[in-house]
């Protein structure tokens, strides 16, 4: 090879900040800048069909069919509009609360958030009911946006979720035990974003408080939605049915549960179906050709030279996890959630384990990352999610937002500061 | 470039709409069925029965629907792409900019297809199998993938068409719509 390997690994991964600026299509982008990388590296023999075989067996894999099957069981509740009952029973739960209209959109997105994978449907699904409650009651368009926006990140923190199903690929790690990893930090941020609530807002003018009863009535007519949060908490952590079994099964809860209430029909199944066939297909060709791009950064070596680089400076425990942070936040300015996990774990994971942070606790620390970026402009698509849904403009939400991006940093350095938060559940499962 | 070949291309262009449509449906189809397979398999396995088939089957029903799925994904404009830099541009500049993104994507296309092609030869030159119990020939599998490159091909190759007459197959496309 005529070219040095650290002068190559800057060329393609400078070829693929390039093609991404361009606009070309980040799983093509990844690809053609793996084949680019390898051709260099080992020269054209079995390039292409090594590429092909790489790309098929990162897809054979029986982990990954969770993700298209979670991504159908949000599709289709977010069609059967059970989430309207849920708010009305989550802002009756915490009427008596100073912001309570407020702790219970946190509430809404927290439940969602431990049915959906997803955090841009439980943004949506979530902002269509809360967004005119919250103005009736006084809170600010940037106000209301940026607390949905913030709240619709813990769809992916709280199990189930996407991103911690595709860092379990990536890292080899139990997909179970990673879902249990991120229940306690998924409640502790949200119990953070609720105490803000109550801290930021005043009383709401509409709401007085709701008695026993009342609270009793709204959750029985919610009962559907409430109850499917359990059987899957129950279902992974008692270990009777897997991850994917638990997927399929809240499709099969989900369908039933919409067609014996008539609130699916054919057409909505078929459309459910197509939407999550869509999204699904981005994020398998992403896992395909991300493969080939981890596939070339390993053979270059790249991780274990940043690994060994840090560990030469004297930047610390706090530096290196600041410097991560720092990293995350100008990536997650430009990359959408998925890529960047792709890009960044492979190369970030063997650090963070060589500096003692549990695979479990980098597993939060990275899924809180996306949170961030998530709500972080000027990508934030949770914040496009919610001008849309709300009609709100963009930049009304963005100061709005910061106080919730300073507690998601926060919970980053919990994550690795206190990795029991994450470490402790699943433990009890015997994982180690 | 004349009305009639503009004309010629929408043509084109729409018969492979319709042909994206249909192969959406197909992927579809794959993940209702992968969905029926998977339950299946924990119905029975908790009427204490086991089906050694089933995680077999519904992984390759998962890649039928990744790569069957991956030209009507392109032609809603599903797969993610940065569109925040493009779009700071004047229209003109970027109509050059999203035809060489196609152009890249199309270029990494057909070379993923002749390495998928290539593979599924020499599997079945050597009659290669899964080393599971149902024993599927591999090129069978790796078929999927092939023909999944070649529906890529069409739809990518649908725009840069489309591009031929003038106009900008991706001006109002969004960039892929984030899902997690």
């Amino acid at each position: 090879m005529i070219i040095p390997v650290d002068i190559l690994v800057v060329i393609v991964i400078g070829f693929f900040l390039l093609a991404m600026v361009v606009g070309v299509p980040v799983y093509a982008a990844m690809g053609i800048s793996a084949l680019l990388g390898n051709y260099f590296l080992n020269g054209s023999d079995g390039l292409l069909e090594n590429a092909a075989l790489l790309s098929f067996n990162s897809l054979n894999s029986f982990v990954l069919l969770a993700v298209p099957l979670y991504i159908l069981a949000g599709t289709l509740l977010q069609q059967t509009g059970l989430a309207t009952r849920l708010f009305t029973f989550a802002a009756l739960l915490v009427s008596g609360v100073r912001g309570g209209l407020g702790v219970a959109t946190i509430v809404a997105c927290t439940i969602f958030a431990a049915i959906s994978g997803s955090s841009v449907a439980t943004a949506a699904t979530i902002g269509l009911v809360a967004i005119p409650a919250l103005r009736a009651n006084g809170y600010g368009d940037g106000q209301s946006g940026s607390l949905i926006a913030a709240g619709g990140t813990l769809g992916i923190l709280i199990p189930p979720s996407i991103p911690l199903l595709i860092y379990g690929v990536l890292t080899d790690q139990s997909v179970g035990a990673l879902f249990m990893a991120g229940v306690i930090p998924g409640l502790f941020l949200a119990a953070l974003m609720a105490g803000y609530c109550v801290f930021r807002n005043p009383r709401d003018k509409d709401v007085a408080k709701a008695d026993f009863q009342k609270i009793m009535k709204a959750g029985s007519e919610a009962w559907p939605i409430l109850f499917l949060p359990v059987l899957i908490f129950i279902a992974i952590y008692t270990g009777i049915a897997t991850p994917t079994e638990v997927a399929a099964l809240a499709v099969g809860y989900t369908l039933l549960v919409g067609l014996i209430g008539r609130r699916l029909n054919f057409r909505t199944v078929v459309s459910s179906g197509l939407q999550a066939t869509h999204a699904s297909v981005m994020i398998f060709l992403l896992v395909a050709f991300g493969a080939l791009m981890t596939n070339f950064l390993a053979a270059t070596g790249v991780p274990q030279k940043l690994v060994a680089f840090v560990a030469a400076s004297d930047l610390g425990f706090f530096g290196v996890v600041t410097l991560m942070i720092l990293f995350y936040l100008v990536l997650g300015m430009f990359l959408e959630s998925l890529s960047m996990m792709l890009i960044s774990v492979p190369i970030l994971y063997p650090l963070a384990t060589s500096l003692g942070i549990h695979p479990y606790a980098f597993a939060i620390f990275v899924v809180l990352a996306v949170e961030m970026a998530q709500i972080t402009p000027p990508v934030g698509i949770n914040l496009f999610t919610i001008s849309k849904v709300g009609n709100i403009p963009f930049e009304r939400m963005i100061r709005e937002v910061v106080p919730f991006v300073l507690l998601i940093i926060v919970m980053m350095y919990a994550a690795c500061y206190l990795p029991d938060l994450s470490v402790w559940l699943p433990k009890t499962m015997n994982y180690k | 470039m004349s009305r009639n070949d503009n004309g010629r291309i929408e043509r084109i262009a729409a018969y492979i709409d319709r042909f994206n449509a249909a192969a959406a449906h197909v992927s579809n189809l794959s993940l209702w069925l992968l969905t029926v397979v998977v339950l299946y398999d924990v119905v029975i396995r908790f009427a204490g029965l086991s089906t050694l088939w089933a995680s077999e089957v519904s992984v390759y029903l998962m890649l039928a629907v990744a790569f069957l799925g991956g030209g009507p994904t392109h032609s809603v404009d599903g797969h993610f792409r940065v569109t925040l830099i493009s779009q700071m541009f004047s229209p003109k500049v970027r109509y050059y900019l999203d035809l060489i993104s196609l152009t890249v994507a199309f270029i990494f296309v057909v070379l993923f297809s002749v390495g998928a092609t290539r593979s599924v030869l020499f599997s079945h030159s050597l009659d290669l199998s899964t080393s599971t119990i149902l024993q599927v020939p591999l090129w069978l599998l790796q078929g999927i993938m092939m023909v999944g490159a070649f529906l890529l091909i069409v739809a990518i190759g649908r725009d840069l068409i489309v591009f031929m007459t003038g106009k900008n197959p991706l001006e109002h496309s969004a960039g892929g719509k984030e899902v997690i």
